[in-house]
């Protein structure tokens, strides 16, 4: 007899349910931001003048039953409280005062330079920040080019010893996790790098690049023409398939949706391209007008390429392989693309807000938020020929990491702290 | 409050799959993660230090789920013309056939249901998260079992649950 009971539903649950929606998610932070926001303020006003006003922006909740609660309600009953650490007491008396801007764009920067861990005096600089700003990652460039791993955590370096020479981290997660590349032998390698200094050197890593790694601690990266993944560090990375007519591909970077993103080459051109967890595939929007002929000259082209994503949000660069090519931002959650002004390109790492990070043709590192355009401040004027780049962008658009010109010839890694 | 996109932003893909679970909708799941992190938003600044904020937050997603309006649109989709039984003809309608029955069954047993058997929790932690008596997490179990039970039929029950 076939019953169904508490110790055989596991089995039904599993077979019968999914947990991986058929497409990405699309969920706006910004929006919750603004929208709670309006809740908040909105809950203030009537808390001030005493008058019940609409306080529901998502879900209409009378007001007058909003107003006796503590806080302003989800649709329904409140959940329990946390088991500690939260007062369920009299609250306390709150400001009028606008809230903290911290979803809005920062409006000036200040720069730091970051110490170096050698005392000789060498340049240093930015390779890979994680999305909390805590800890990046850089290289020391020593004589005769030589160059060694510098963590930064909290502004204090140390170098990391990685098998290789021209060590390279690409991406550090919010564990601490970073992965890169380095040339063992006469082939590039893959690691991973944990945060507790050890190196692991990815299975099947020979001739392979890591670009990316995510929350999950999922890493993706470029091997043999192929994008490929892996989900741990015990085994083979997976390949991602190419559609029909590609003839290679490569990972460049990957968000916490496990969405891996790159390009496709197809013929003489390249594609932006994004391998959604669920295996599937999809070509990226380019923004109308862009040429997709090919060059015509026997050179490859046109390339367009995504190199950063976070949260629904992509970076990466439009058309020919030269002076015209465009910086631009991809929507993934609305599938739309925009070129972005004011930044030369490719355009740079990109947030959960959806601020990118960037450089101009004269040498500056710019900040675009939103319709906001923040020039990095330099240590030495910047000028085309020893440009400041900024090279590692938090999720709260508050600290960049890069590097700025001390002198004509000493660059140095920094961060900008923006407020 | 730096830390509440982070946190979110962090968050959102474990919440999402939660969302999708219990909605079986991506439309629907986007809808309830939005919901709650709004919601979580206005109350930040009181609840960002919780000891157990992942259960906090969870638990203020479940219960968006369980009282959430009833929407015109999902009941179209999920309960025009309700075929007395779902009768599977092979393996993926046997996968539908789950998601049908469980949405015929009360919220507050959907998701009691998945959050026991499909993401494994024990009882006195599905109690916390819903706010009930454990006592109340026992029956409701017992009931939407016994529902699923009904609308699934004996060989839909006996497919999915057979050794593997």
């Amino acid at each position: 007899m076939a019953d169904l009971n508490e110790h055989n539903a596991r089995d039904l649950f599993r077979a019968g349910l999914s947990a991986e929606a058929p497409r990405p998610p699309r969920v706006d932070v910004a929006a919750a931001v603004r929208d709670g926001r309006r809740r908040r303020s909105a809950r203030r006003a009537a808390l001030v003048s005493g008058i019940a006003v609409a306080v529901a922006v998502v879900v209409a909740v009378p007001a007058a039953l909003a107003l006796t609660r503590d806080e302003s309600a989800p649709p329904g009953q409140d959940p329990p409280a946390p088991a500690t650490g939260v007062s369920r007491g009299p609250q306390p008396k709150r400001s009028v005062a606008a809230p903290p801007p911290y979803a809005e764009p920062p409006t000036s920067c200040n720069v730091h330079e970051l110490p170096s861990p050698s005392s000789g005096g060498e340049p240093t600089l930015v390779t890979a920040g994680s999305p909390d700003g805590k800890v990046h990652f850089g290289r020391l460039l020593l004589p005769g080019n030589e160059m060694r791993v510098v963590r930064w955590r909290a502004g204090q370096p140390a170098t990391v010893a990685v098998q290789g020479s021209q060590p390279k981290v690409n991406a550090v997660n919010n564990d601490g996790d970073a992965v890169g590349s380095s040339i063992i032998g006469d082939k590039l390698a893959a690691w991973l790098l944990r945060d507790d200094d050890e190196v692991v050197l990815l299975p099947g890593g020979d001739n392979a690049i890591a670009n990316a790694i995510n929350g999950d601690g999922v890493v993706a990266g470029t091997r043999g023409g192929r994008p490929v993944v892996w989900r741990n560090t015990a085994t083979a990375p997976v390949e991602l398939p190419l559609p029909a007519g590609a003839r290679s591909g490569q990972g460049r970077t990957m968000d916490d949706f496990g969405n891996v993103l790159g390009s496709i080459v197809v013929g003489q051109q390249e594609w932006p391209y994004v391998w959604a967890s669920d295996g599937t595939g999809r070509q990226l929007p380019l923004p109308a007008g862009t040429s997709t002929s090919p060059s015509g000259d026997g050179r490859p082209g046109p390339s367009s390429v995504v190199y950063y994503a976070r949260a629904g949000w992509a970076t990466g660069l439009v058309g020919m392989p030269s002076a015209a090519a465009k910086p631009v931002l991809w929507n993934l959650m609305t599938n739309t693309v925009e070129v972005l002004a004011g930044v030369d390109p490719p355009a740079g790492p990109v947030n959960g807000m959806g601020f990118v990070i960037g450089g101009t043709a004269d040498g500056r590192a710019v900040l675009l938020a939103g319709d906001q355009r923040i020039v990095l401040p330099a240590i030495l004027g910047p000028s085309k020929e020893r440009p400041n780049s900024a090279a590692a962008l938090s999720d709260d658009g508050r600290t960049i990491a890069g590097q700025a010109w001390k002198t004509d010839n000493d660059s140095q890694a920094v961060v900008w702290n923006c407020h | 409050m730096d830390d509440y996109v982070e946190y979110v932003t962090a968050r959102l893909p474990a919440l999402h799959r939660l969302a999708y679970v219990l909605s079986g909708d991506a439309h629907r799941a986007d809808d309830l993660v939005q919901q709650t992190i709004t919601t979580l938003y206005v109350k930040w600044a009181k609840v960002r230090r919780a000891e157990h904020l992942d259960r906090y937050v969870r638990s203020m997603l479940v219960n968006t789920f369980i009282d959430e309006r009833r929407l015109a649109w999902s009941r179209v989709r999920l309960f025009a013309a309700p075929p007395e039984r779902i009768s599977p003809e092979d393996d993926r309608d046997e996968r539908t056939a789950v998601r049908q029955a469980l949405a015929r069954v009360p919220r507050r047993q959907q998701a009691v249901l998945v959050l026991r058997f499909f993401y494994d929790l024990p009882v006195a932690e599905v109690a916390e998260i819903l706010g009930v008596a454990e006592g109340t997490v026992k029956s409701q179990t017992a009931h939407g079992l016994a529902a699923l039970r009904r609308l699934l039929g004996e060989q839909t029950v006996a497919v999915l649950t057979e050794e593997r």
